[in-house]
C-alpha cells in the first residue's frame, strides 16, 4: 500500500515537472536543446506507448519473438527517412502544411473530401489506442493498489484513476498543444515533455531489466534455465507454424508503415521537426531507441512465466508484478512511472495530432463551406480554428474515456494497438502514391482509403462487436445470408491467417486495386495536377532555386537578414528582401527558419559585393548542416554572460568588415581608373610613335627599292626621314620626361637668375620660327621684379614650350604674342598671350591632358602634338604654382602661370 | 549531390539486406535452435543483425555527414 | 587607268603612299580629312579608298560607314591604314564595312602586294 501512496505523488510529481519543463521551454522562447538530433531521435520514440511498455511482454508470453516485427518493422522503415521522412519535412515547411491530413488534402487538389476521410478514419482507429493508453496506466494504478483489472474497470468514475488521469491530459494538450494557431511553427513545450517521457520509458525498462535479470536472477543464463524448468521454450521461439510465418512478415510491413502515418509520428517527425538534417541521424538513433527498450522483453517474459505460470491473465503487467513480488519498491514505482509517461507521451501527441486535424480539415472547411463565421470570419478565423482544435481535443479524450470505461478492457493491449495500425496504413498507398506518382488522383485516393477503410470495419471491427454481443455474433460463424466466401475472418476464402494479417491483406489489396486503379482510370483537376506536380517535383522545385544539398542546413531568417543589413545597409537589405519575398510569395517574418530560397537568394546578393567565395563562407556561418549550428552554439553561449561580449565583438568585426568592403572597393575603383588612364596612354603613345615610324620606314624601304630615283625626290625623302626621327626621339624624351615627373623622380636644380635673363634665353631660341611667319613678340617684364629662384632650365622649357605653342596657332604675318611677367601678392604671374583661335570651353581643362584626344577616340586635337603642356603643367606644379588658359574663342588664348617669390630683393 | 546519391544506394543495400535477414528462410535456418546452454539461437541472431544492422546505419550517416 | 584615294591626315606617310601607287600606275587622290575625302567622292569613283583612323575631323569608321551606305560606290575596296592595332579596333574596322586592316608602320612591298590583291579580289 505504501506503493500506492507514493505512486500517487510520484504520478503528480512527474506531472508538475513536465508542466514546468514545458512552460519554461514555452517561455524562453527557442529552446536550444531541443533542436538537437538526439531530441529529434527521442521524440520519434513516442512510437513506444504504454502497448510497448507493458503490451511487449504480454505478446511475448504467448507468442515468443512475435512481439519484434513491431520493432523490427520501424527499424527497417528508418532506413526510408532520408528518401521519404525529408520528403515529407521538405513538402510541410515548403508548403505550411500541419498535418498528415493536411498534406494528403492538399496534393490531392486541396480536397476536403480527402481531409475529411483520412480525419475521420484517424479518429475511429485511433480513439481506442488512445483509450488503451489510459487502460494501461490505470490498470499499472490498480496494480499498485493490489486490485484485480476487474475492480479497476468497475469502479465509479470520480474514483477511477483513468479519469483523473484524462482529466490532466486534457489540461497538458490544451496548454501544449494548441498555443499557437500556426501548426508549423511546432510546439517545443509538447516535445519537451515527450523528449523526457521517452527517457524516462527508457530508463526505466533497463533499470527494471537489469533489476530482475541480475538482482532477481543471475543473469539471464540463469532465467532461461529457470523458465524452461517450468515450460517448454521451444514454441516461444520457433518459426515454423505459418500463422507465424506470415504474421511475422505482415505485422513487420503493418509495423513500418504505420511508422509514417500515425498521426502521433507524422506530429514528431513532420511538424516538429527543427531540422531536415536531422532525420540522417535519426535513422540509426531511433533503431537503437527500439532495440535498448526491447532488450530485456524477453528476459522479463521468462522471469514472468518463471514466477507466474505460462498463461497468467495479467502477463502484460509482468514487468510491474516482477518487482513487486522482489519487494524492489523503487523499481516497482519506477515502472509505473515509466508506462505513465509511455501513456503520457503518446496521449498528448496523438491528440495534439488527431485535434488538428479535426479542426482543420473537418470541423472549419465544414463551417466554412456552410457560410460561417460570416463577415467576421477574416480577424477572428485563427482564433476559431485554435478553439475548435481546443474543443476537438476535449471529444476526442472524453470519447477515448468512454471507450475505456465500457469497451476497452475486453481486449489485451496489443490487439487494440494492431488494430489501429491497420486502420491507419489506409493512407500508405495514398501518401506514398501521392509523394512519387502524379497519377495519383483524389478519386483514387477516396476510393482506396474508403475500400480498405470497409474491409477494416469488415474484418476486425464487427468480429469484435459481435463478439462481446453488442451486435448479432450469428453470421459471423456463417457469413451474412450464409455466403461463407464473405465470413469476416475469411473473406473470399483466404483461410489460415491471423485476423489482423488476414485483415492487412484484404484491406491494403482493395485499397491499392481501388487506388491505382481510379487514378489510372478517372481525370484529375486542374488544381489536383498543379498540386501532384507541386509534390511529386518538389525537389525540381526547390532545385530551381537552389541545389538542395547545398543549403539544406538551417538558418534563421534572422540571421540571414542580419549578415545582409551588416553587408549591405539596412535599407538596400530591406528593399532586396522585400522584393523577393514578393517574387516568391514568400511571409519572410512567418518562418522562423530561412527558406532555401532565400539562403540562395542570400548568397547571391552578397556575391554581387563580396565575391562568391566569401558570400560562401558567410552564409555557411549562418546556415550548417553540423547538429550545431552557429544559432545553437549562440544559444546557448546566451545563458551565459559571455555571449554579450561576444556580441559586441561580433558587431565591431562586422562593422569593420564593413569599413574594409567599402574602402577596398573605393581601393578597387581607383586602381581601375589609374589602369584605363594608363591604358590609354600607353595606346596613345604607341599610336604617336608609330606615326613617324611608319614614314621613316616607307621612305628608307623606297630610297632603298628605287636607286633611279630623281634627286629633288631623294633629297625631299631624306629631310622628311630626318624631321620624323627627330620628331621620334622628341617624343621619347617628353614621354620619358613626363613619367620622371609623374613617379616623382624628376628632381628640380634651384639656382637664382632673373627674369630678363631668362626671356633673353627664350627669344633666341624662338627667333628663327618667330621670324620666318612674321610674328610679333611683345615682351612687357615689370619693373623691379625679385629674382626667380628656380630649375632655370625647366622654366626656359616651359616658356619655349608655351611660346611656341602660340606661334603655331597665330596667324602668319599679323600674329601678334605678348608675354608679361608681374608680381601678383607673393607670386609671379607670367602670361602668354596670342591672337590666335583660341579655345573653346570644353578644350580648355583637356589640352592639359597627356594625349587628351584619349577622351574623343579617334579624332585628332586641333592643338600641335600631345605631351607638352602636360609637360608644363608638371614644371609649373613642381615649382608650387599653377598653369591655367583663359580664353574666348575667336579672341585668342592665353597661358598663364604662377610661381612664388621666394627672394624678395628688390633688383635696380 | 553525387554522395547524396550514393548514400541513398547504401541505405537502399541495408535495407535490402536487413529485409532479407530479418525474413523467411533465413529465419527459418535460426527458427527452433539452441546452443548447448540452452540460448535460443533465434533470439540471439536477431538481436545481433539488429545491433550491427544499426551499427552499418550509424556508420553510413557519419560518413555522408563527413563526404559532405 | 585604276584611282585610289588615299585619306590620311600625316604628309609623310600620304608620300610614301602615294609614290608607291603611282609608281604602279594608279592615279592618285589625296584628302587630309573626312571633309576633303567627301568632297572628292562626289566627283570621283576610286577603285580604291585608303583610309586612315584618326584623322583631325572625321574618324575613318564613320567616313567608311558614310561610303558603304551610298549605293554609288558598291564596287570600291576600303583598306584602313591605322597605327592603331588593338584586336577591337581591326574587328570595328571590318565590322563598319572594310574590306581590309592594314597597320602601320608597314612594308611597303607586303602592303603593295596586298593591295593589288584586294583589287583583284571580285566583290563579295
Amino acid at each position: 500500500m505504501v506503493e500506492a501512496g507514493w505512486g500517487i505523488a510520484l504520478a503528480l510529481g512527474y506531472w508538475v515537472l513536465l508542466f514546468v519543463l514545458a512552460l519554461r521551454v514555452e517561455r524562453k522562447g527557442k529552446a536550444q536543446w531541443l533542436r538537437s538530433p538526439y531530441v529529434y531521435a527521442l521524440s520519434l520514440a513516442v512510437y513506444c506507448s504504454a502497448w510497448t511498455f507493458y503490451g511487449s511482454i504480454g505478446r511475448a508470453s504467448s507468442f515468443g519473438l512475435s512481439y519484434l516485427p513491431v520493432y523490427l518493422g520501424p527499424t527497417i522503415g528508418a532506413m526510408l527517412f532520408p528518401l521519404l521522412l525529408r520528403r515529407m519535412i521538405l513538402l510541410c515547411k515548403h508548403y505550411q502544411i500541419g498535418s498528415l491530413a493536411d498534406l494528403l488534402s492538399s496534393r490531392y487538389g486541396k480536397s476536403v473530401a480527402v481531409g475529411s476521410v483520412v480525419t475521420l478514419i484517424s479518429l475511429i482507429g485511433i480513439v481506442p489506442y488512445i483509450s488503451l493508453q489510459l487502460k494501461a496506466v490505470s490498470e499499472s494504478f490498480g496494480l499498485l493498489m493490489l486490485e484485480s483489472p476487474f475492480e479497476t474497470a468497475t469502479k465509479p468514475v470520480f474514483e477511477d484513476t483513468a479519469f483523473y488521469v484524462a482529466l490532466v491530459l486534457l489540461a497538458f494538450t490544451w496548454l501544449f498543444g494548441t498555443r499557437r494557431g500556426n501548426m508549423l511553427e511546432g510546439n517545443p513545450g509538447l516535445v519537451s515533455a515527450v523528449v523526457v517521457d521517452s527517457a524516462i520509458k527508457l530508463l526505466a525498462f533497463l533499470i527494471v531489466g537489469i533489476a530482475v535479470t541480475f538482482w532477481l536472477y543471475e543473469g539471464p543464463g540463469d532465467i532461461l534455465q529457470q523458465a524452461s524448468a517450468r515450460l517448454d521454450l521451444r514454441q516461444l521461439f520457433d518459426f515454423s507454424s505459418t500463422i507465424r510465418r506470415d504474421d511475422w512478415i505482415w505485422i513487420s510491413f503493418l509495423s513500418m508503415g504505420a511508422l509514417f502515418v500515425l498521426p502521433r509520428q507524422f506530429q514528431v517527425a513532420v511538424i516538429e521537426n527543427t531540422q531536415v538534417a536531422h532525420v540522417d541521424k535519426a535513422l540509426w538513433l531511433f533503431p537503437l531507441y527500439l532495440l535498448l527498450i526491447n532488450l530485456f522483453v524477453t528476459p522479463l517474459t521468462l522471469a514472468g512465466i518463471d514466477h507466474f505460470g505460462g498463461n497468467n491473465f495479467s502477463s502484460d503487467y509482468f514487468i510491474l508484478e516482477l518487482p513487486m513480488s522482489a519487494g524492489y519498491s523503487g523499481v516497482v514505482l519506477l515502472v509505473f512511472l515509466g508506462g505513465f509517461a509511455a501513456a503520457t507521451g503518446m496521449v498528448i501527441v496523438e491528440t495534439t495530432a488527431l485535434g488538428n486535424m479535426a479542426a482543420n480539415n473537418l470541423v472549419l472547411p465544414l463551417l466554412l463551406k456552410a457560410g460561417w463565421p460570416g463577415s467576421e470570419r477574416d480577424h477572428n478565423l485563427s482564433r476559431w480554428a485554435l478553439n475548435i482544435r481546443r474543443l476537438a481535443i476535449g471529444f476526442i479524450i472524453i470519447a477515448a474515456y468512454l471507450y475505456y470505461r465500457n469497451i476497452s478492457h475486453w481486449s489485451s493491449l496489443v490487439s487494440i494497438g494492431l488494430i489501429s495500425f491497420v486502420s491507419v496504413i489506409q493512407f500508405l498507398p495514398t501518401l506514398i502514391g501521392g509523394l512519387f506518382w502524379k497519377q495519383a488522383s483524389r478519386k483514387g485516393a477516396l476510393a482506396g482509403m474508403l475500400a480498405g477503410f470497409a474491409i477494416w470495419t469488415y474484418t476486425l471491427i464487427l468480429p469484435s462487436l459481435a463478439s462481446r454481443g453488442i451486435i448479432d455474433a450469428q453470421w459471423i460463424e456463417t457469413g451474412p445470408w450464409n455466403l461463407t466466401w464473405l465470413k469476416p475472418d475469411a473473406l473470399f476464402g483466404l483461410e489460415g491467417y491471423s485476423t489482423i494479417t488476414h485483415s492487412v491483406i484484404w484491406s491494403l489489396f482493395w485499397n491499392c486495386l481501388c487506388f491505382v486503379g481510379f487514378s489510372l482510370f478517372s481525370g484529375q483537376s486542374i488544381e489536383e495536377r498543379n498540386q501532384a506536380k507541386l509534390f511529386v517535383d518538389v525537389q525540381d522545385y526547390l532545385q530551381q532555386q537552389i541545389n538542395p544539398n547545398e543549403w539544406q542546413g538551417n538558418a534563421y531568417t534572422a540571421d540571414v537578414r542580419n549578415l545582409l543589413h551588416n553587408f549591405m545597409g539596412v535599407a538596400q537589405a530591406e528593399q532586396a528582401l522585400k522584393g523577393f519575398a514578393k517574387k516568391h510569395a514568400l511571409d519572410l517574418e512567418a518562418n522562423p527558419i530561412a527558406d532555401p530560397r532565400l539562403l540562395a537568394f542570400a548568397e547571391r546578393l552578397l556575391a554581387g559585393t563580396l565575391g562568391s567565395a566569401s558570400a560562401r563562407i558567410l552564409l555557411q556561418s549562418v546556415a550548417r548542416e553540423e547538429e550545431f549550428g552557429l544559432t545553437e552554439i549562440m544559444g546557448i553561449l546566451k545563458e551565459s554572460q559571455q555571449v554579450i561580449a561576444l556580441n559586441k565583438e561580433l558587431l565591431k568585426k562586422s562593422t569593420e568588415l564593413r569599413k574594409t568592403r567599402d574602402e577596398l572597393s573605393i581601393i578597387n575603383q581607383r586602381l581601375q581608373k589609374q589602369d584605363e588612364v594608363r591604358n590609354d596612354f600607353l595606346s596613345t603613345v604607341t599610336h604617336e610613335i608609330r606615326t613617324p615610324i611608319t614614314s621613316i620606314r616607307a621612305l628608307s624601304e623606297i630610297l632603298f627599292d628605287n636607286p633611279d630615283l630623281e634627286e629633288a625626290d631623294r633629297q625631299q625623302y631624306l629631310q622628311v626621314i630626318v624631321r620624323d626621327t627627330e620628331r621620334l626621339s622628341r617624343l621619347i624624351t617628353q614621354v620619358l620626361d613626363l613619367e620622371r615627373y609623374d613617379s616623382g623622380r624628376q628632381k628640380l636644380t634651384l639656382s637664382r637668375t632673373y627674369w630678363s635673363d631668362i626671356i633673353e634665353d627664350c627669344r633666341a631660341s624662338l627667333k628663327g620660327l618667330q621670324e620666318g611667319k612674321h610674328v610679333t613678340l611683345e615682351v612687357m617684364i615689370s619693373a623691379n621684379l625679385p629674382p626667380l629662384i628656380a630649375d632655370t632650365d625647366k622654366i626656359i622649357q616651359l616658356l619655349i614650350n608655351l611660346l611656341g605653342n602660340a606661334l603655331k596657332f597665330v596667324p602668319e604675318n599679323s600674329g601678334v604674342i605678348k608675354l608679361k611677367v608681374f608680381l601678383q601678392q607673393d607670386f609671379f604671374e607670367i602670361r602668354v598671350e596670342d591672337n590666335g583661335p583660341g579655345i573653346e570651353p570644353e578644350y580648355q581643362q583637356l589640352i592639359f591632358e597627356k594625349f587628351y584626344q584619349t577622351v574623343n577616340q579617334g579624332l585628332k586635337k586641333p592643338i600641335g602634338s600631345g605631351l607638352g603642356l602636360a609637360i608644363c603643367q608638371r614644371i609649373v606644379q613642381l615649382h608650387g604654382g599653377k598653369l591655367f588658359v583663359e580664353s574666348e574663342p575667336g579672341q585668342g588664348a592665353c597661358f598663364c602661370f604662377t610661381l612664388p617669390v621666394l627672394e624678395t630683393v628688390i633688383v635696380q | 549531390m553525387k554522395f547524396h546519391r550514393l548514400y541513398l544506394q547504401r541505405l537502399t543495400a541495408i535495407m535490402a539486406l536487413a529485409i532479407l535477414l530479418f525474413n523467411f528462410p533465413m529465419l527459418g535456418i535460426v527458427s527452433d535452435k539452441f546452443l548447448d546452454n540452452g540460448w535460443p539461437v533465434s533470439l540471439l541472431y536477431l538481436f545481433a543483425v539488429w545491433a550491427l544492422l544499426i551499427l552499418a546505419l550509424a556508420l553510413i550517416s557519419r560518413k555522408r555527414r563527413a563526404d559532405g | 587607268m585604276r584611282k585610289v584615294l588615299i585619306a590620311d591626315d600625316e604628309p609623310n606617310i600620304v608620300l610614301s603612299l602615294e609614290f608607291l601607287f603611282r609608281k604602279q600606275g594608279f592615279t592618285v587622290l589625296i584628302a587630309r580629312n573626312g571633309a576633303e575625302v567627301r568632297e572628292i567622292l562626289k566627283t570621283e569613283t576610286p577603285d580604291l579608298i585608303v583610309l586612315d583612323i584618326m584623322m583631325p575631323d572625321e574618324d575613318g569608321y564613320s567616313l567608311c560607314r558614310f561610303i558603304r551606305s551610298s549605293a554609288l560606290y558598291q564596287g570600291v575596296k576600303i583598306a584602313f591604314l591605322s597605327a592603331k592595332s588593338k584586336e577591337t579596333d581591326i574587328r570595328k574596322g571590318l565590322d563598319n564595312g572594310a574590306d581590309a586592316y592594314f597597320m602601320k608602320p608597314f612594308s611597303t612591298r607586303t602592303l603593295l602586294t596586298k593591295m593589288l590583291e584586294l583589287l583583284e579580289k571580285p566583290q563579295s
